[in-house]
Formats: structure tokens, sequence, C-alpha cells
């Protein structure tokens, strides 16, 4: 019921809430805390062999073992937290993924680590639910502090640039796309890997905000190897290469013929991977051909058939 | 403390061409050598323990002055401060076998021989260090030696011992690329074994093994993603079982789980899936997952991945 009334938080709260929540580690105090009984004990054997005095080492010694053992448990139950809010996003349960992260983040500042799980959580929830100024708050908020060097850096950057393009940020999305067009990783040569999947949707996608279907259909060779690494995900660029087909013009009947079938194709695998509905509540670009009732033979079942 | 690893030079691996040539290499798993270190890592620690122990009895009841009945006691407390030392450093290396399991699978080998050579370790410790021996095994696909420690290892009590690293890459048990963290916590090591076990099994033909440790799956905690590495191991375990329908039951939710793993992993299950909807007869449902197969695979990542596991 709570998720039916669920409204994803704006940039500024989002914003003000990482701001009240940064990571700090655990406390110096907790850190020394079992060194500093510890010490005690050391100085009360040395200093005091004999005498009633004696008798505080053993309740020190019990409660450094007890103020350890809790200190481990608090640490694995925050651990399950943050995985099964890490669990939610990877089942595509965005709001609850977001909303219990969101809960979490001021428990998780103890573990810079584990403050970063829950806000990448956060940035992936409130991408998905649409809440793209908030989002690219958040994945601003971790590639600030995340060395460029860091494998998930790139991820990071392109999630955002994927972010803006959506949310018609589409000057940053295309200086952003600049900068990484010249980095080794997306050369040529090499087999196809996420970031480069990522990478070709990307531009893809600028491609189709920007309307510029025929270089969208110029480079569409190799994009089904290109895009295999995103797995279904893959189904956005494969719609999205339909949309362009299904968009070009021409005045040669033969040639509007084939753009049609490339079209068909496209949206054909695009359907085959994800639900219709799914695309065009990501996508609204994609709108045109899904109201057109000549592409409807072309939609390809997202479930497995059932057999009679 | 440590023994001498073995030096291997100009010898091929026996099933793995990934390792270099003149490296130093741990020697072939034995079960009774896993016996000895552990044996002696336990041995030298209960001395220090019962030495400290008659040290402590002897002050008590000697009349020896105070200093010289302070002296035994440090050198103890020294030679368990020791081990711990051993033990801590080894520890810390873990990670960066881990690292190397994946990235420099010699250079992970020459590492891991040189740990494992140290002594007295601590218990967990020297588990840790035969798991990360397991992983390695397993990334140079030498599966009859992973099963052999894993079953080992399965022997000893894990409780206490957590396994901070992710699962194995590059097989069809590890959909997990990215899951570090995930297995941070009691109970993840052995899942993680024995998902290890069960593919193993699995690719040296050993049904009957493979049913044994996926059955144990079942009734261990498993978090969603060694619920998506169960899911694969179980597909491969019942099409080369014959079970075509066990593997077709409740598809829908079978698809909807395998959209969580990465692309290779999920395609590879949709390709044994359309192999057992073949086999059952159901043309649509093949044809159809063959189609998703193509789109989220290539024919030689599937052949990879599923290896000797296809009908």
């Amino acid at each position: 019921m709570a998720e039916q009334n669920f409204s994803p938080p704006n940039a500024e709260q989002l914003r003000e809430h990482l701001r009240l929540n940064p990571p700090t580690g655990p406390s110096p105090l907790a850190a020394w805390t079992p060194m500093l009984l510890m010490s005690v004990a050391m100085l009360i054997v040395i200093l005091a062999p004999d005498g009633a005095i004696q008798l505080l080492v053993l309740p020190l010694m019990i409660s450094v073992f007890v103020y350890l053992g809790i200190r481990v448990r608090m640490v694995r139950g925050l651990s399950a937290k943050v995985n099964a809010v890490q669990e939610l996003a990877m089942m595509r349960y965005w709001p609850q993924s977001l909303r219990i992260g969101w809960q979490l983040l001021p428990e998780a500042k103890v573990s810079p680590e584990m403050h970063g799980r829950i806000v990448v959580a956060i940035a992936h929830s409130l991408d998905q639910v649409g809440a793209y100024d908030a989002a690219i708050i958040a994945y601003s908020y971790l590639i600030e502090r995340m060395s460029p060097d860091h494998p998930g850096s790139l991820q990071l950057r392109l999630q955002r640039t994927l972010t803006q393009l959506a949310n018609d940020q589409l000057a940053d999305a295309d200086d952003a796309l600049r900068r990484m067009r010249s980095q080794s990783e997306f050369g040529e040569g090499g087999g196809p890997t996420t970031a480069r999947a990522a990478f070709r949707l990307a531009n893809l996608f600028q491609q189709v905000r920007t309307h510029h279907w025929d270089d969208a259909v110029e480079t569409s060779d190799g994009m089904l190897d290109d895009l295999r690494p995103l797995g279904i995900d893959a189904g956005y660029g494969h719609a999205l290469l339909a949309l362009s087909f299904h968009q070009m013009k021409t005045d040669d009947e033969a040639a509007t013929e084939k753009l049609r079938r490339q079209a068909k194709l496209w949206w054909s695998r695009a359907t085959m991977l994800l639900p219709v509905s799914t695309l065009g509540d990501r996508l609204i670009e994609l709108k045109p051909m899904i109201e057109d009732p000549s592409m409807a033979d072309a939609v390809s079942p997202s479930q497995p058939p059932q057999e009679v | 403390m440590s023994e001498q690893p073995q030096s291997v030079e100009g010898e091929s691996a026996s099933d793995d061409s990934e390792q270099s040539q003149a490296s130093i290499q741990v020697p072939p798993f034995a079960p009774s050598r896993f016996q000895n270190q552990m044996g002696r890592d336990t041995g030298v620690r209960w001395a220090i323990f019962g030495s400290l122990v008659v040290v402590i009895f002897a002050t008590m009841f000697t009349t020896t002055g105070e200093s010289m009945a302070v002296l035994p006691m440090v050198i103890v407390a020294v030679a368990w401060v020791g081990i711990g030392m051993v033990s801590t450093r080894v520890a810390q290396r873990l990670h960066r076998v881990a690292e190397l399991i994946h990235r420099d699978p010699a250079r992970a080998e020459e590492l891991l021989a040189d740990l494992i050579s140290r002594w007295p370790l601590h218990r967990s410790v020297r588990v840790l260090l035969y798991h990360r021996l397991a992983m390695l095994r397993h990334r140079q696909q030498r599966y009859a030696e992973t099963s052999a420690i894993c079953q080992v290892l399965l022997r000893q009590s894990l409780g206490m011992t957590t396994n901070l690293m992710s699962a194995p890459r590059g097989t069809m048990s590890a959909g997990a690329d990215g899951a570090d963290g995930m297995h941070d916590r009691a109970g993840g090591l052995r899942t993680h074994i024995l998902l290890m076990l069960a593919e193993s099994r699995l690719r040296c033909g050993d049904l009957a093994g493979a049913w044994t440790a996926l059955s144990q799956l079942h009734s261990a905690p498993v978090s969603l993603i060694e619920s998506l590495q169960r899911l694969a191991l179980q597909t491969q375990y019942e099409i080369a079982a014959g079970q075509y329908d066990a593997a077709l039951a409740q598809i829908e939710h079978k698809i909807r789980l395998a959209e969580l793993m990465p692309a290779p992993q999920c395609g590879a299950i949709h390709s044994l899936l359309a192999d057992a909807a073949e086999y059952s007869g159901r043309e649509r449902l093949a044809t159809w997952l063959n189609a998703r197969a193509d789109l989220l695979t290539t024919a030689e990542q599937r052949d990879v991945l599923l290896g000797n596991a296809r009908a």
C-alpha cells in the first residue's frame, strides 16, 4: 500500500540527505575503546599486582570481548540490510529499494564502503522511477568521490550520461560523451564489454534525442553484437534503432519498404527482450512507433509462449 | 616459518595453458597434506596455550622473584602474538589473491604457493587459503582438484569463517560480476564452496556428486546472487540427467531470475532451457528460447560457458 503513495525525493531533498549523512567511518572512540580498556587492564596488572583492584581486570576483559562481539554483530546486521537494498534494486523493485536505502543511509555512515553501495542503489532506483534530476545528483556525488581509475567510475559516468539524455540535458550529455569517446576503452578493437555497450547505447540515445535518424541508421552495423553485454536492457537499444529506421523518410518506395522491414526487425528484437509497456514507460520517444498499427505485427512475446 | 613451495620448470599444467612454465606452483592437492598442515597449526597453538597455563601455575606456586616470574609469561605472550602476526599478514593478502585469480592466475598460483607454505596459521586463515586455491583451480578448469579441495573444506567447521570476496567469474556458476560484498556473512563461504563443488562435479560428469552438492545448497541460506548461480547449476544438472520436465517447470519464474544474470549467463540458461524444450517436444517454446539466447549471447560464449554441460 505504501508503495502506491510513493513519490521519489527531488534533487534538493536528496542533496540535503547526502549532506546530512556523509560517510564518516567509525567514530574514533568506537575504534579505540577496546584498546583503551585493554590498556587499563594491563596497567592494573603491572602497577597494582596485589589488592582488590585486581578484581577489575576480569570484568574489563569481559567487557572488551562483549563490546567487540556487539560491534561485529552490528556490522553484519548492517551489511545484511545493505545487501537487501541491492537485491531489491537488482530485482527491479525500485521504490522499495529506494525507500529502504534512504532510511538506511544515516546508519551506514560508519562504513564508507556500505554508504557508497547504498548511494549507488539509490541513484539507480531514482533513475528507474524517472526522478532524473535527483538521480543525476546521486551519480555526481559518487563520481566526485571516486578515483577516475576505479572500474566503477566509467560505468557511473555512462549511467549519468544516459540519465542526462533522458532528462533533456543534451549539452551536458554531449560534453560527457565527447570526453569518454577519447578514452581508450571505447577505441577500435577489443571485444564488446558492458561499458562499451552502454557507451553505444548512450550514443544511440543521443542521436535519437537530437533526431539524427540517419546517423543512428548509418552506425547500426554491429549494433546487435555491441549491445549484447547489456542483457535484456539491450532491448532499449534495439527499440531506439527500430525508431530510427521507422522515422527515416525517403521518396523511394523500395527504400522505404527496406527501412520498414528493418524497423520491424529491430522492434521484434526489442519486444522479445522487454515488454512494449516497459519500453514505452522508459522511452517516451517510442510513442509514435508504439501507436503505429503497422508495427503491431512485429511485436514479439517477451514472455515464454504457453503451450496448448 | 615456511615450507619450500614446488618449483615446476618446464612442466605443463594438466588441463590448462594459462600457467607460466617456470613459476612456483602449489603442489597437486592432497587431503593428507592439508590435514598435516592443519594438525601442525593446531599443535603449535595448543603448545603455546599449554605453556601459558603452565607458566601461570608455575608463577602461582613458586617463590622466585617477580621479574623472573614475568619473563616466561612475556616469552609465551610474544610467541602467541607472533602466530597472530603470521596469520594477519597472510589474511591481508587474501584479497590480493582473489584479484589475481581473475586477472593473472599464474601470479595467483605463485602467491598462494608462498602463503600456503607458511606456518603456523590460524585455522580460519588456512581454510580461506585453500578456498582460494579451490577458486584458482576452478578458474583453471581443473575441476577434479577443485572438487577434492571443496570436499575436504566442507568437512571443516566453517561457522566463523566468512568469505570476503566474489564468486569466480567466467563460468556458469559465476553470474556474479560485481558481487563483491555479497558473500560477507557467516554461511557465505560454505555456500560458495558448495556452488564450486556442484559445478566441478557437473563438469566431471559426476551427476550423483552434483546432486549431493545441489541438495545441500537447497538447505543452505543463499543470497540472490547465489540463488541465481544455483538455478544455473540446477538447470544444467536436470538437463544432463534428462529431467527435461523438471528443467522447464516454472519456466516464467526461471526466465525472470535468469534476466537478472549477466548477459552471457542469461543467454546460456535460455539455450539450456531451449534444449530441454526441444527434447520434450515443445517446439514453440524452444524457438522462443533460442531466439532470445541469440539476442543475449553468441554461440562461442555459450560453448565456453556450457562446456560439456549440454545434453
